[in-house]
């Protein structure tokens, strides 16, 4: 249903660059799949990396994570969103055609949101609620 | 609950309730309450019996009195009173120092007893007496009743005895300058530990000891039902002073030293450490005569003395006291200033003081109740070098109330205060919020939404552990200026827990980490033949069951849990 919308809607229009390609709405549709499915595994790996650090630390000293260092995680988990996703448009034939420099701009926007919105929820719903909110 | 009074007396004594605060400081317990080893909700008083009214000793002990009193009022909340040293972290002491001059004796007019010489003192017309010069003649020489006695009995227990039972029984009216100062009557009906501490072989302690026991004594007597306990610490010699800057002279010439002989010694050794504090002339032409006339500790003398006095307890005094402790060195150590009493008489403590403390709270925890007839032959360890001790010699005390017989070692009460202060302040994120906190949830739960009371208790903690740390170096440290008879190995060890460099709190804290899974830690921590295995996750799951817990509280629990996970090493191995 979801997919649907998306099809339907213009919101795949504003993801590709160049529309006069056939089939472009199939690539603006893989392009928006990656860029959600990048920030998942962005999320958790960024959660992987916390939960390691404190178990790591073996000392409550270090397990005790403020805001301010819990924001620059998510702050650094950018990166790697962008670098993944500049990645994938690069390596594949469709994304600079279609997509265009400014559609892997717009994606990583999406992507960014999805994740920090997912580091605050994640966050929000485990033991760590204190360290963000 | 129990009522303790410490009686110093001389020097010597003074040391040993030095060092019995600086211990009480740094956490030893003296019983068990609810599963934890606490001294608190005892009380102490400390009696300082000494002529000598500006003695080095007693400046040090009133410097361990306010450094108590300071480290009680960091860890209580809300108003203490002024003169009582209260916290949940150990027992209340009344910080005046009550103050016994044996010179200060009831007076008949305001001329009686000025003059502060054994004549003056005990040619009293206090209660209708005649005069008792004939009767001081046959016992003494002129010089010895003409000698100054407001720095003490310079080791001379027959000068001072006479005095000492004379200040003895005005302490039993309250309306005496002694009987006042001391309050006895107040411990009349009530329960008290009293424990008499000083030297066998030096005067004040060797004469005020005995009788100050059998004056206790004999009202104990009258009064069994009282509950009064007596104890006390005889300390034969363990330190010697060295030769004073010049030799007696013979009996005949000391008779009758003339002023131009005295300004002499004045010219050549007023400079001199022992010369250099008194301001007046006078005074130093008194010390020259002192050391002339051989009014001075000659340490030749002193195991004889010592051996005296012990015998004279035997006779006279053991059976006044329930317990009796005698501390000594098979070698003592040797001083580095010679000293006649007074501001110029600051010897460190030394590592057989800390052992006669240590037996005043075996006294005090009342550990050990013996049949009267019994006695018990301490020895030391044959490979005990008493020069340079460690913790691990010093001797076990035993812990009253306990559910089972419970010694306490005095090494480990080191070791729990010093990883304690490790954990404290190196391993708890004080400079995050305490909702961010983990892995400690009880401290966590008392800090939440409350960071300005986190930040105050933060400062009360780093000043509390500061003079916790100051004790401790004080008391083992092998630098002679502080402290005498140490090895210095402990010292080294504990500095690494007291200390806050990078280095230091990054080994501590590899071994005070835990693995991937469990609680357990990696490896255990060690002072002397002790260790303990702990880790921080263990230490986060201590504190107190009740919410309003005090500072002082929370430390006495967190630091009974970690006496309770130490285990001699090679055990624990």
């Amino acid at each position: 249903m979801l997919a649907y919308i998306i099809l339907e809607s213009s919101i795949l229009r504003w993801f590709a660059d160049y529309r006069d390609i056939e089939g472009w709405d199939d690539t603006a549709q893989n392009w928006l799949i990656v860029a959600a499915v990048v920030s998942v595994l962005g999320a958790g790996l960024m959660f992987f990396i916390k939960w390691f650090k404190k178990k790591r630390a073996g000392v409550i000293k270090l397990e005790a994570w403020s805001r301010g260092e819990t924001l620059l995680l998510i702050l650094v988990g950018l990166l790697p969103i962008f670098v993944a996703l500049l990645a994938t448009w690069y390596i594949s034939r469709d994304y600079p055609n279609i997509i265009g420099v400014g559609g892997l701009f717009k994606g990583v926007m999406v992507s960014w949101l999805l994740y920090v919105l997912l580091m605050f929820v994640g966050h929000a719903l485990s033991p760590w609620r204190h360290e963000l909110l | 609950m129990s009522k303790n009074v410490f009686i110093a007396i001389g020097g010597s004594g003074a040391k040993v309730a030095e060092a019995l605060i600086r211990l009480l400081t740094i956490g030893f317990p003296t019983h068990k309450e609810k599963g934890v080893l606490t001294s608190v909700e005892d009380t102490l008083q400390i009696w300082r019996v000494d002529p000598d009214l500006s003695a080095g000793a007693a400046s040090a002990l009133n410097n361990a009195i306010k450094d108590y009193q300071e480290l009680q009022k960091r860890l209580s909340d809300g108003k203490t009173p002024n003169n009582i040293a209260t916290s949940r972290w150990a027992m209340d002491i009344d910080v005046r120092v009550r103050e016994l001059n044996p010179l200060d004796l009831p007076r008949a007019s305001d001329a009686d007893n000025t003059e502060k010489t054994l004549r003056g003192i005990l040619d009293s017309r206090y209660g209708d007496k005649q005069r008792s010069a004939p009767f001081l003649d046959p016992f003494y020489e002129p010089k010895d009743l003409e000698v100054k006695i407001d720095r003490g009995f310079y080791q001379k227990p027959f000068i001072g005895a006479a005095v000492m039972a004379v200040y003895a029984d005005s302490l039993k009216e309250d309306s005496t300058p002694g009987g006042k100062e001391a309050g006895l009557t107040a411990f009349y009906n009530n329960q008290a530990n009293f424990f008499l501490c000083g030297s066998l072989h030096g005067g004040t302690g060797a004469c005020g000891v005995p009788i100050l026991g059998k004056f206790i004594g004999e009202r104990k007597k009258k009064n069994p039902n009282w509950g009064w306990r007596i104890g006390g610490a005889l300390l034969a010699p363990y330190c010697i002073p060295p030769d004073p800057p010049f030799k007696a002279l013979d009996e005949q010439e000391a008779s009758d030293i003339p002023d131009s002989v005295l300004d002499g010694y004045v010219d050549k050794y007023g400079d001199e450490p022992a010369f250099s504090q008194l301001k007046q002339k006078e005074e130093k032409r008194e010390l020259v005569k002192q050391i002339l006339r051989g009014f001075f500790a000659d340490p030749q003398d002193m195991e004889a003395r010592a051996r005296q006095g012990l015998s004279y307890y035997k006779d006279h005094s053991a059976d006044y006291f329930d317990e009796l402790y005698l501390v000594g060195k098979p070698e003592p150590d040797k001083l580095k200033v010679w000293s006649n009493g007074g501001q110029s008489q600051r010897n460190p403590l030394n590592s057989a003081e800390v052992v006669a403390a240590i037996s005043a709270l075996n006294f005090f925890s009342e550990a050990n109740p013996v049949s009267p007839q019994s006695y018990f032959v301490g020895a030391s360890t044959h490979d005990l070098n008493s020069k340079k001790m460690k913790l691990y010699q010093l001797p076990s005390f035993g812990i009253r109330r306990a559910p089972t017989d419970l010694e306490i070692d005095p090494e480990r009460v080191f070791l729990a205060t010093a990883v304690m202060h490790h954990l404290l302040l190196q391993q708890i994120a004080w400079d995050k919020k305490a909702k961010e906190w983990a892995n400690i949830e009880g401290l966590r739960n008392y800090y939440l939404g409350n960071e300005l009371k986190k930040e105050e208790d933060k400062g009360h903690f780093d000043a509390a552990m500061s003079l916790i740390a100051n004790s401790m170096l004080c008391l083992v440290d092998d630098s002679e200026e502080i402290a005498i008879g140490w090895s210095g190995q402990d010292k080294n060890q504990l500095l690494a827990f007291l200390s806050a460099a990078d280095s230091d709190v990054r080994s501590i804290t590899k071994q005070v980490s835990t693995r991937w899974w469990g609680d357990d830690p990696r490896g255990s921590l060690e002072l002397g033949r002790s260790s303990i295995k702990v880790s921080t996750k263990q230490f986060g799951k201590w504190c107190p069951s009740n919410a309003a817990f005090t500072r002082g509280e929370y430390l006495r629990f967190v630091w009974s849990n970690l006496y309770g996970k130490i285990q001699d090493k090679n055990e624990s191995a």
